[in-house]
């Protein structure tokens, strides 16, 4: 058997810092993505906390106030109500709505369309991995 | 006097001949203006989904935030328009990876009004322009024309509806694609009656 390499015992660890961490019911794209934004980053881990500062706050100065409980709410485990056109919007949290967070794909497509409404460009990778912390602890 | 009554004969005959033919055309002729202008009632089902199913990748990509509004409400021209422009859709981001974007097009080009039935366009009665086309449903004089004897404080006015893009407000059965006038319920103001 050939010994572990540094990179590749870097890697094994850092999925199982992911999995083990305490609070965390991530489902396979939760932990695949978490694990690209790590990369992005240059991080070792994210902050779930951070994720709900970010969640909470309107960072565009100018405008509306928006954030991104304008349409979730700050509950993730209650519907929320998109702003212009009304629509209902499912819960976000994965506890109570076992369809979110399911999809590599779809994590990525409404990171990268409501970062743009809210914050008025997309995240970065730390902010989306923070997010994603919080969003999958929900 | 035989003569004289064989000639009036001919005559009157004749007369009522014309006027049956004529009569006869002129209903064709009103009847095609009703049509386009889509006041029969099986006109109506042009919009509805039978046949022409709401796309899955549709309802999940169009129909998360908004109504899936049927692809044969807007010519070709404006489809394309709005495709074109999902980074910025009426100032949200609507990005959609390149695959997905195709299908999307397959779907609503296919169903256009332009193609859907060949009188959709007509009764929608919006240009077929590439160049400036109308976007927005509400701005089809179709749309105009059969939405003028609401007054505004019943939709824009009326917290419960918002504006007459979220048709769904009012038309219940709008989800189905039946936008038809007897399903109408006006939020605080009631059933609708044309």
């Amino acid at each position: 058997m050939k010994p572990l390499t540094t990179t590749k015992l870097t890697a094994v660890m850092s999925v199982a810092a992911t999995v083990s961490q305490p609070g965390i019911a991530a489902t396979d794209s939760v932990t695949q993505l978490l694990n690209q934004y790590r990369t992005e980053a240059g991080v070792a881990e994210f902050s779930a906390e951070r994720g709900q500062e970010l969640w909470t706050t309107a960072v565009l100065v100018e405008g509306d106030g928006r954030r991104c409980g304008s349409c979730h709410t700050d509950d993730l485990q209650t519907q929320g109500k998109h702003q212009k056109t009304n629509k209902p919007i499912a819960a976000l949290a994965p506890s109570v709505n076992s369809k979110r967070l399911q999809k590599t794909k779809t994590i990525q497509k409404w990171l990268k369309r409501n970062c743009k409404w809210t914050f008025g460009r997309e995240c970065s990778a730390q902010e989306k991995g923070d997010l994603l912390s919080w969003i999958s602890q929900q | 006097m035989t003569e004289k009554l064989s000639t009036w004969r001919w005559t009157l005959g004749g007369v009522l001949l014309s006027s049956a033919i004529g009569i006869g055309i002129w209903g064709f002729t009103v009847m095609e203006v009703r049509a386009d202008r889509g006041e029969f009632k099986s006109h109506d089902r042009d919009w509805t989904y039978q046949g022409n199913t709401p796309n899955p990748i549709y309802s999940e990509e169009c129909g998360s935030c908004h109504l899936a509004y049927p692809a044969g409400m807007l010519p070709i021209g404006s489809w394309l328009g709005i495709m074109a422009g999902l980074e910025d859709h009426f100032g949200e981001s609507a990005e959609v990876d390149r695959e997905t974007q195709q299908q999307l097009e397959i779907y609503l080009l296919s169903g256009a009004a332009d193609n859907n039935d060949y009188q959709n366009r007509r009764y929608l009665g919006a240009p077929p322009s590439l160049d400036n086309p109308v976007l927005r449903i509400t701005e089809l004089p179709y749309f105009i024309r059969k939405h003028d004897e609401i007054p505004s404080r019943w939709v824009s006015g009326n917290d419960k509806v918002g504006s007459f893009s979220q048709c769904d407000s009012c038309h219940q059965t709008a989800a189905k694609g039946d936008f038809d006038d007897d399903g109408v319920v006006i939020p605080g103001y009631g059933r609708w009656d044309d």
